[in-house]
């Protein structure tokens, strides 16, 4: 049972996310949300253990961010097949 | 796998029916079923038909609209947040004696639910917040 966790929003939404997460769930950064690889509250370090960070390649692309590991850059098909993967979805925003 | 998408932010403020539209693609190329789209609060705006951005901007909710119809999916708006925003159809322009109706033929108006229907029918609802 892992959770897919859908961020839209830097900030305050990003933290209302991180208090849910659990170990083994996916985050996923779509628009501005990709702001949070820039930010210097580096909240993404303090994700529970086993959770992995995907990037929405084209909201990274159009606003400069660039990504590197271990955050997994994808496009709209992987996002499907992340949603197919997890069994329940949660979006912040 | 069966998917229901709600959407809540309008195309003019928000990326919100942009990054639902781009998922909702990805969804059929992958040969699953959309089973509910639904237009919440701001997002009622997707489905007015006299909205015209700039020639060189994208505009959304002709874009929605084509893939509506292309793949025959049942599209409704919220009515109570599309009457406070002046998104009506023919029927509620008669009822409350408004001067036009501006809801794109592909989208229905119907109450909320049919959110929670739309959830509970599919295997995996998505939200795209304002």
């Amino acid at each position: 049972m892992s959770t897919l966790h859908i961020v839209n929003k830097p900030r305050q939404a990003m933290e209302l996310c991180i208090r849910a997460v659990a170990s083994g769930d996916t985050v996923l950064l779509i628009e501005d949300a990709v702001y949070e690889l820039m930010s210097s509250a580096q909240r993404l370090n303090v994700l529970p253990g086993g959770c992995s960070v995907c990037v929405m390649d084209m909201d990274a692309k159009a606003r400069g961010v660039e990504v590197s590991a271990p955050f997994e850059v994808i496009d709209y098909n992987r996002f499907v097949s992340l949603c197919v993967d997890d069994d329940k979805i949660l979006s912040w925003f | 796998m069966k998917f229901a998408l709600a959407v809540y932010g309008a195309p003019a403020n928000s990326q919100a029916p942009q990054s639902a539209l781009h998922f909702a693609r990805a969804v059929v190329a992958q040969g699953h079923e959309i089973v509910r789209l639904f237009f919440y609060q701001d997002g009622v705006n997707t489905a007015t038909a006299i909205a015209q951005p700039p020639q060189d901007e994208s505009n959304l909710p002709s874009e929605w609209q084509a893939f509506i119809q292309e793949n025959q999916l049942d599209a409704v708006v919220c009515i109570a947040a599309a009457l406070r925003r002046g998104v009506v159809d023919q029927a509620e322009a008669g009822r409350y004696n408004l001067p036009g109706h501006n809801l794109r033929d592909c989208f229905e108006l119907s109450g909320l639910g049919q959110l929670l229907d739309g959830a509970l029918m599919a295997d995996r609802f998505i939200t795209f917040g304002a």
